[in-house]
């Protein structure tokens, strides 16, 4: 079944790593919604959020490779209920107030106003994003910007160990 | 011990029990080079013709050894010279670590002269590769890139040095070459599951694959087949994984396999998949493939499970370790009724050959007179065409590593190199190499290093005058529109070797076929042999592209 999956790779930290898993992508033909990276707690590794388009045969068939490139350590599958979470910051011009009562009733915060436009910062799901995105729709949304999607797994489950 | 960059690298080929290099100087490698001057009684130097000429022959040397292939490149079109070389071998999984030089730290990224990021041209064509701008990083590297290049399932690395790297000194400290550490554990389940789909098999069919001759599991695939009782064909990677002359053997799978081997595909019940990897040229209906039959798979690498066809059951380790454990308590086998159909399948074709004495040679007359004059561990080289499946489905390979062919990238002018590789790094064998018209004017200047270092490769020419593979093509899918692959050339190969300094023969019809090859084969030195053979030979059976084998064709003009 085609599906949206995200997939959380530790790799090690330095200059390229991008590159060799980006290269993947477009080598194999893999369907890439969205690539988010960062520093982890120990500066050695980085962490990759990837999400995915494809059945189960395509994500098993991308943590296989992925986890050929020699520098990627781990690469997991998270599971449904892990805990995700996206930022957005998005530009409107139109009635003032109608747009800051529209960003107080989401409790998103306002970064910027100026004669013309607000411009406002939202976080949460994916789905919860194009909502918000749908609402500001009744005014004129000037510029959009979004993270990709970050996420960890519940609980007492974590992907850096000593063992890696 | 306080040492260069340079001599850290030579010292750390050493480490690795490398003897011979292939490579060609530059300004970024000139401290290399001069390493490899003071360390010339210990580690020979290749010169080529051409860079790609020297990443083929780091090929062919591993091909043929199994150890490591090393080749050396200075910077910007040195190192771009490498690039197809290094493309073949990751996609045939060939064990091989380039040394390319790059401009100093303080020039990288700025447009300087001979500068390219060969890392970044390379990493999809590579194992791994590391740029290393930090002397401290060098000798861990060059140690590190060993082992990638060997480890689970080999394949080419790249190492670019910038050149203040290779000049500086640092402290080097040896270390002694490490066993790589083989994963022996397989889950019993898995073990179980496959013995079970192994012996409720009524058609199994092995399917072995290059993987077998790299992980040096020929004799256990051959104790598999035999308890199974089980015929085996080959991918191309696969030949002398199996003796040809063992009575299961059955010959080629794929495109070019025979009538028999088709059939049998496509009739069996179970395939297992030894160290093979479903291409588009074996499976050419990937999703038709497994119809009726389940497939088990024995492979190194994960990846290549479920990849282009899907697997019923599998095992990823090393297959010396795997062939093992499956047939530790598997009861003998017997599949007499279905080898029989084998063997009627193949008799149903017969195959017309005239060998007329006055017309020009049939290739299958050439390659089993050069056959019967070769002994079984002799090297059997080729470059990429009709030449090759001829030699492919017709020569007797009875060993592993004794058949060096571009397979997954169909590189023309791979030969070449390929067999100088084979001869610098055997010189009790005798190498032969087969090439076409086509694929020898692609590397031909090699034969200034196989004068040079006298080195005595049988060169068969087998000349058809055309780009005879990609014609067949045009002939069967584009109505005969022979497009560009008719170019009347003129080159006299006979003369171009003599002025190479090489010695050199023709043959023109059947009749001359036994004698001089004879000849040329006793003379014990650099030889050509230009074969004049038709245009319009073909490469027959042939299953087109994205069919199977009840689309086979078997007779054409
Ligand atoms: C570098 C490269 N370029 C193009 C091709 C496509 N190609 C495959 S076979 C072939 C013809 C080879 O001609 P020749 O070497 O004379 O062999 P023949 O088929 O005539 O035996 C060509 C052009 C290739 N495989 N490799
Ligand atoms: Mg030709």
């Amino acid at each position: 079944m085609q599906s949206q999956q995200i997939i959380s790779l530790i790799v090690k930290n330095y200059p390229g790593v991008l590159q060799r898993v980006t290269s993947l992508f477009t080598r194999r033909g893999f369907n890439i919604e969205s690539l988010t990276v960062s520093e982890t707690s120990q500066k050695e590794y980085s962490r990759m959020t990837i999400v995915i388009n494809g059945d189960n045969a395509v994500i098993e068939q991308f943590i296989s490779q992925v986890l050929k490139i020699a520098d990627v350590k781990k690469a997991v599958l998270l599971p449904e209920n892990a805990v995700k979470s996206e930022l957005m910051l998005i530009k409107v011009s139109g009635d003032k107030s109608a747009i800051a009562s529209v960003a107080e009733e989401n409790n998103l915060t306002i970064k910027d106003i100026t004669n013309n436009t607000i411009t406002v910062l939202a976080v949460g799901t994916h789905e919860k994003l194009l909502k918000i995105t749908e609402l500001f729709g009744q005014f004129e949304i000037l510029e959009l910007v979004r993270t990709g999607l970050t996420a960890l797994q519940k609980g007492d489950n974590f992907l850096i160990h000593e063992d890696i | 011990m306080l040492i260069t960059g340079a001599e850290i690298i030579t010292e750390c080929l050493l480490e690795q029990g490398v003897d011979t290099v292939f490579g060609y100087p530059g300004g970024a490698v000139l401290n290399i080079y001069d390493a490899l001057y003071k360390y010339s009684d210990k580690i020979t130097h290749i010169l080529t013709a051409h860079e790609q000429g020297a990443s083929h022959a780091a090929d062919g040397y591993a091909r043929s050894t199994g150890k490591v292939g090393v080749v050396i490149a200075t910077s910007g079109p040195g190192a771009t010279n490498l690039v197809t070389g290094l493309a073949t071998a990751y996609m045939d999984s060939i064990p091989m670590v380039a040394i390319t030089g790059n401009v100093t730290n303080d020039l990288l990224g700025r447009d300087s002269f001979q500068e390219v990021d060969i890392t970044g041209i390379t990493m999809p064509i590579t194992k791994h590769n590391f740029i290393v701008k930090n002397i401290a990083d060098l000798a861990n590297i060059i140690r590190r890139a060993f082992k990638i290049a060997k480890s689970g399932r080999p394949g080419p690395v790249l190492i670019d040095v910038t050149k203040d790297v290779t000049g500086a000194k640092y402290e080097y400290t040896p270390m002694l070459k490490q066993e790589i550490p083989v994963n022996t554990e397989i889950c019993s389940d898995t073990i179980k599951n496959i013995q079970e789909i192994l012996t409720s098999a009524k058609r199994p069919l092995i399917y072995a694959g290059g993987g077998v001759i790299l992980s040096g599991a020929d004799k256990e695939l051959v104790a598999l087949a035999e308890k199974l009782d089980c015929p085996v064909c080959c991918s191309l990677m696969g030949l002398g994984g199996i003796p040809a002359s063992h009575p299961l053997f059955i010959g080629n799978i794929g495109m070019h396999g025979g009538y028999e081997t088709g059939m049998a595909t496509a009739e069996s019940d179970v395939i297992i998949t030894i160290g093979a990897r479903f291409s588009d040229r074996v499976a050419g209906d990937r999703n038709k493939f497994r119809d009726g039959k389940k497939i088990v798979q024995f492979d190194i690498d994960l990846a290549e499970i479920n990849k282009n066809v899907l697997i019923d059951e599998s095992i990823v380790a090393d297959l010396k370790i795997s062939i093992p454990a499956v047939l530790n308590g598997l009861k003998q086998q017997n599949h007499k009724e279905w080898l029989e159909q084998i063997k009627q399948w193949k008799n149903s074709v017969v195959i017309n050959r005239e060998d007329n004495p006055e017309a020009p040679p049939t290739p299958a007359h050439i390659i089993e007179t050069i056959n019967s004059l070769t002994s079984k561990n002799d090297i059997i080289v080729t470059d990429v065409g009709q030449h090759q499946m001829w030699v492919a489905q017709t020569y007797k390979f009875e060993n592993p590593r004794t058949f060096l062919t571009s397979g997954g990238l169909g590189t023309m002018g791979y030969g070449m190199g390929a067999a100088i590789g084979a001869q610098t790094a055997n010189k009790d064998k005798r190498v032969v190499l087969f090439t076409g018209d086509g694929s020898f004017h692609m590397n031909l200047n090699e034969l200034v290093t196989v004068k040079s270092y006298n080195l005595p490769v049988v060169i068969v020419v087998m000349n058809n005058t055309v780009l005879g593979m990609v014609r067949q093509w045009q002939k069967l899918f584009y109505e005969r529109r022979f497009s560009q692959t008719d170019p009347h050339r003129a080159t006299d190969f006979v003369a171009l070797a003599k002025a190479f300094g090489i010695d050199a023969v023709s043959i023109d019809k059947t009749s001359d076929v036994e004698s001089v090859l004879k000849n040329a084969f006793e003379m014990n030195k650099p030889i050509l042999v230009d074969c004049h053979i038709s245009p319009d030979a073909n490469v027959l059976p042939m299953i087109p592209p994205g069919k199977s084998a009840h689309d086979i064709i078997t007779e054409m003009d």
